[in-house]
């Protein structure tokens, strides 16, 4: 039907309306959203910065003693923010003391043995802080991890992966961070890094996803009756894997829908912000959940009084901003 | 993650010949003349209390038993020590009831204790998501009491007394050891490796994910029961409450079936509330590994970890409140 042209231009003036006014409520609505963002950023890293220990390092909580972990993600997060900024300096020297004799790197100051988690994080943050001044000592780390040994294997979990410590198992957690880690050292140790995938393709838990290990939870092979049961996958691990692959193999999109149908049932910053990363690393949308990290972090004084939870949110929240250290271009 | 371990396990179970070693090293002690410590010359105390159902008051059900054990812990620090492990459905008893947590916050409380609540959860990283969805977060914060993740505490190198893991040392939580007095407040299940878990395997998980990893490898690779004893042996716990209201039977700890009992069991000899906890799911507690060498001296410098001779029971008796927990085929001789 044909509009009388003075009724089309009312029309078209009104849709115009309509229209200008609908784009400016998705702006408004998109600046709101941004600023929030980097009022959540400003707010973490202030955090951190104010919860450095004297020694340059960090804990998971405030006031404890220095710990790889927590220490190397606040610095991360800091170095993506600016690393030019005074508390990095001191964070660099103090990650430097925890490098043990053979290459890798120690979870706290009396620890006796290299951590690969540790070694792993240690080279990230090293990679992204200054990968030309640090080369020798980012070469002994990677020369720790590519040779690491002493995990333990089972017959279903036969790969030279890494575990969380010598005389423990190989894992997932501890093998994806050390993929990670040998992959923004440039590590050139293929076969390692192979059996390391083929150890994640093997142990995808049935559901999508990964847990620590063997996804299958067995009883006692004595017993007449075996049971067999699915174990559940984890976030966290899921989104390290996720990482770990980047560029390497393709995850299959029961991976990525373990996250997206379970990160609005969790309350740990960890799984979230890894999940952010992670998701970010693959151009995939990670709003939702960077939105669930930081609901959870402000309505749980617990949470928001930990340094490494904190960490871990400037850097979900920095990809906002499109930075992510743990993005592995390729 | 812990198929196939079974091997390993198998080897370093404790046997026999383990025991008899044990025995003679005993003797020889005693023929050497050293300072053998006192054994318990007293009986232990356990109280068996009837608990109908969580939505009691317990602290007032339990408070007449608790009262009789006099302790003196004002001005204390007391750390509870309850079983978070995993959380599988709020239906799913494989967590310590967050009733039984309040009651004994409440009764430790009114002594006059500092109260903290810890956990290094074995099967999940973010602990954080079970205490909300056990409800124990809002306990906590209704209380104002202090949670630690035991994963991500500071920890302390320390010499593992009994070593039978030959790991030497523990890396052991801070919070845990500053604290003046531990109880453990395990629920009472059936274990697919150890036959029954309580009080004294619940303090596996006091030990540190990111030093033994998840689920605390590590200490598997080093032998369960062995890790059990070393563990209790470098820290024991001062007092147990058994959540046996629910319980697990079967496929214990995780995958196993609901199973009501209505009791809780306490005692300030965490040794022998497990001996009474097991009689109570018809399981003979001198039949588990652990238990068993748990309650003898392992060398003349170290007394065992309670004393279960002559064990005064209170409250009610174990006869009008036992029944069987179903046990999976390799434990079924624990029933006899």
């Amino acid at each position: 039907m044909l509009i009388p042209h003075n009724k089309k231009t009312a029309f078209c003036l009104v849709l115009l309306t309509f229209v200008a006014f609908a784009l400016q409520k998705i702006q408004l609505f998109a600046t709101k959203k941004v600023v929030q963002y980097s009022c959540m950023i400003d707010k973490y890293r202030d955090f951190i910065i104010n919860n450095q220990l004297l020694d340059g390092g960090f804990g998971y909580y405030k006031k404890d003693s220095s710990l790889a972990e927590p220490g190397f993600y606040c610095l991360l997060a800091l170095i993506a923010f600016d690393k030019t900024i005074r508390p990095v300096e001191a964070g660099i020297k103090w990650l430097l003391s925890l490098q043990n004799n053979d290459g890798g790197w120690l979870l706290f100051k009396d620890d006796n043995l290299s951590s690969p988690l540790a070694t792993a994080l240690a080279l990230i943050v090293l990679a992204e802080y200054n990968a030309d001044k640090y080369k020798p000592i980012i070469n002994d780390g990677k020369a720790y991890l590519e040779k690491a040994n002493g995990f333990h294997t089972t017959k279903t979990m036969s790969q030279n992966a890494w575990g969380w410590n010598k005389g423990g198992f190989i894992s997932i957690e501890p093998s994806a961070y050390a993929v990670i880690g040998l992959r923004k050292a440039h590590s050139t140790e293929e076969k390692r890094i192979k059996e390391a995938e083929q150890f994640f393709l093997q142990n995808r838990c049935e559901s999508g996803g990964w847990t620590y290990g063997y996804p299958i939870d067995t009883n006692h092979p004595d017993s007449k009756k075996v049971y067999s049961i699915p174990l559940t996958p984890q976030i966290h691990i899921t989104a390290l894997v996720l990482m770990a692959a980047q560029g390497r193999f393709k995850p299959l999109d029961k991976d990525f829908e373990l996250i997206i149908r379970e990160y609005d049932k969790s309350y740990c910053p960890l799984s979230l912000a890894l999940s952010v990363l992670a998701f970010n690393s693959y151009g995939q949308d990670a709003r939702p959940i960077l939105n669930r990290l930081n609901e959870i972090m402000l309505k749980d004084d617990y949470l928001a009084q930990m340094p490494f939870y904190n960490a871990l949110s400037l850097l979900a929240n920095l990809t906002t901003k499109g930075i992510n250290p743990l993005c592995l271009k390729t | 993650m812990l198929e196939n371990l079974d091997d390993q396990n198998k080897r370093l179970r404790l046997t026999r010949r383990d025991f008899l070693m044990l025995s003679a090293g005993l003797a020889a002690g005693y023929f050497i003349g050293s300072n053998l410590p006192v054994l318990f010359q007293e009986s232990s105390k356990v109280a068996i209390v009837k608990v109908n159902q969580y939505s009691l008051n317990i602290k007032d059900i339990l408070k007449p038993y608790f009262s009789q054990f006099n302790l003196n812990l004002k001005g204390k620090q007391v750390l509870l020590k309850p079983n978070l492990v995993d959380f599988h459905g709020e239906d799913k008893h494989i967590t310590t009831n967050p009733a039984i947590l309040k009651a004994a916050i409440e009764l430790f409380g009114e002594l006059g204790a500092t109260i903290i609540v810890a956990e290094a959860s074995g099967l999940r990283r973010d602990v954080n998501t079970i205490l909300y969805y056990t409800h124990i977060k809002q306990l906590l914060r209704g209380y104002g009491v202090k949670f630690v993740d035991l994963n991500m505490d500071d920890v302390e190198k320390v010499k593992i007394p009994s070593n039978l893991t030959k790991l030497d040392y523990f890396y052991i939580p801070k919070t845990i050891l500053n604290s003046d007095y531990i109880v453990s407040i395990p629920k009472l299940k059936t274990h697919h490796w150890m036959g029954v878990t309580l009080s004294l395997k619940n303090m596996f998980g006091i030990m540190p994910g990111i030093k033994y990893g998840w689920p605390k490898n590590k200490l598997h690779y080093a032998g369960v029961e062995r890790s059990i004893l070393d563990i209790n042996y470098t820290v024991r716990p001062d007092f147990a409450i058994i959540d046996g209201v629910y319980g697990i039977e079967g496929n214990g700890p995780i995958f196993g079936d609901n199973k009501y009992l209505g009791a809780v069991v306490m005692s300030n000899d965490p040794l022998a509330a497990d001996f009474i906890a097991a009689r109570l799911i018809e399981v003979n507690p001198e039949k588990v590994n652990y238990l068993k060498f748990a309650a003898v001296q392992l060398n003349y410098s170290l007394a065992p970890l309670g004393n279960i001779k002559n064990i005064k029971v209170f409250g009610n008796s174990i006869n009008s409140i036992k029944q069987p927990f179903r046990l999976l085929d390799e434990f079924k001789y624990l029933r006899s």
